[in-house]
């Protein structure tokens, strides 16, 4: 998985615009490692849907 | 001229700050018994800082903790704080201040976190107990790498009062202790009053057929050595093998989700005002956290809500349910990061068994077990929400 990318496919910038968004300024030097960081994020959320069927046994 | 405590804990890691408060009684029921309590509890006079300088420019707490005023209360001396990953966001005891919290028995292996300098003091002997907290695994976790027993109560059982909080809804404070008489002693001590009676359970072998072991996702990418240790466990419990949850692995990933959503609601303040006051690996994980969409907690929450209500429903046909604590004998650093070929990383998968049972929010005894090599693991022994007192009454006398 390409951990650069966030999970609508976004670049670095993006993220930083997503993140003043929410208040945060996000500095440069640190986006490439939140970029990473939210690759796994992105990877729980996929999860999210993984096995949801069938019942316990 | 033999080291006092304080000093070895320090010297690997384990300490924080050394915090010496005396007994309030010499005649209470753990009088006599030291603890340490993890640096994020409060302790009257002192900075909580949860391992993490962002908390440098607060006032020192008015109090202490109540559970560190019962412990004393009860008769037990506070030696000091235990390190921890920064803000309890963590499975390693990694921190960029106190340093790495260095196995017991291995200096280069992992205590495992967040609770790790709290096992560690506990494995080495430095004292009877000490008090950690449980969001997602972070007393399990440590205390099956070191080889402790570990106590995650249901909600309301150990009081939080006084506790730097990572997420209000699946922070447990609990405790760690050299056996499982002494984790029910302290529970006892220090816990609500219902920890207290006896429970009119069936202890030991009148249990037989009503342990299940939990397959499917709680086995998947176990360690043959773990694997063996708790399969001649739950043998030797009467369990019965294979009981099979859908859903767990969505179940992880619910947990994941919702304690990152929350740790970034309680710093939120923080982090806009003063980022660099948090570590970097912490900052970049919060920021993180900030751009969960509100959709995706909805949709945690939907499998949060099926997910519980199916694992509470094992509980009509079994006692208790148990399983590994972690899939992993106590790593070495340069394991966690470095996937072999086609598998995945050690750090992603150190909360793999703990965070599905967080999520439902059961209360959990982790129950130490050795591997033939005679590295420890831990069984997570789990009951259904509420059954504490019976929990800790089984799970001790698994001792004998």
């Amino acid at each position: 998985m390409d951990h650069t990318r966030d999970p609508k496919g976004s670049t670095l910038d993006t993220i930083r615009g997503r993140l003043l968004e929410k208040g945060i300024d996000c500095a440069p030097t640190d986006l490439p490692e939140v970029a990473r960081h939210l690759g796994v994020l992105e990877d729980m959320v996929r999860e999210l849907s993984s096995d949801l069927s069938g019942s316990s046994t | 001229m033999s080291q006092s405590p304080i000093q070895i804990a320090r010297e690997n890691n384990w300490l924080a700050r050394e915090i010496a408060r005396p007994a309030l009684t010499s005649s209470g029921p753990l009088a006599g018994m030291t603890f340490f309590a993890k640096d994020l509890f409060a302790i009257a006079g002192e900075v909580t800082r949860a391992g993490s300088a962002c908390f440098d420019e607060d006032p020192p707490a008015i109090e202490d903790a109540v559970l560190v005023r019962r412990a004393r209360e009860a008769g037990a001396t506070l030696l000091g704080t235990t390190n921890m990953d920064a803000l309890a966001y963590g499975f390693v005891t990694n921190n960029p201040e106190y340093g790495r919290a260095r196995h017991p028995m291995d200096p280069r292996r992992l205590c495992g976190g967040s609770s790790g300098g709290s096992a560690a003091v506990v494995a080495a002997g430095l004292a009877d107990f000490a008090l950690g907290t449980d969001t997602s695994g972070s007393i399990r976790v440590p205390a099956a790498f070191c080889g402790v027993a570990g106590y995650k109560p249901s909600v309301g059982m150990l009081e939080n009062s006084g506790i730097q909080q990572l997420s209000p809804t699946f922070d447990r404070p609990g405790v760690l202790a050299r056996d499982l008489a002494t984790l029910r002693q302290v529970a006892q001590a220090i816990g609500h009053h219902s920890l207290s009676e006896t429970d009119d359970g069936l202890p030991g072998n009148a249990l037989r057929g009503k342990v299940g072991l939990l397959g499917g996702h709680f086995q998947r990418g176990i360690d043959p050595a773990v694997e063996q240790a708790v399969l001649q466990f739950s043998i030797q419990l009467g369990a019965r093998t294979g009981v099979e949850i859908s859903g767990a692995t969505a179940a992880r990933a619910a947990a994941y989700v919702l304690v990152a959503y929350e740790a970034f609601q309680v710093h939120a303040k923080r982090l806009r005002e003063s980022p660099d006051a948090f570590d970097a690996e912490t900052r970049h994980r919060l920021f993180d956290s900030a751009l969960i969409s509100e959709e995706w907690r909805a949709n945690a929450i939907a499998v949060q809500t099926d997910f519980s209500h199916r694992f509470n429903m094992l509980f009509d046909e079994f006692s208790f349910l148990v399983s590994p604590c972690v899939p992993m004998l106590p790593p070495l650093k340069s394991e966690l990061d470095t996937a072999r070929p086609g598998q995945t990383p050690l750090r992603a998968s150190l909360g793999l068994y703990t965070q599905p049972i967080s999520l439902v929010g059961c209360p959990v005894v982790s129950v130490p077990l050795s591997t033939k090599a005679g590295w420890p693991t831990a069984i997570q022994l789990i009951g259904p929400v509420g059954s504490d007192t019976r929990l800790l009454e089984y799970a001790e006398s698994l001792s004998s």
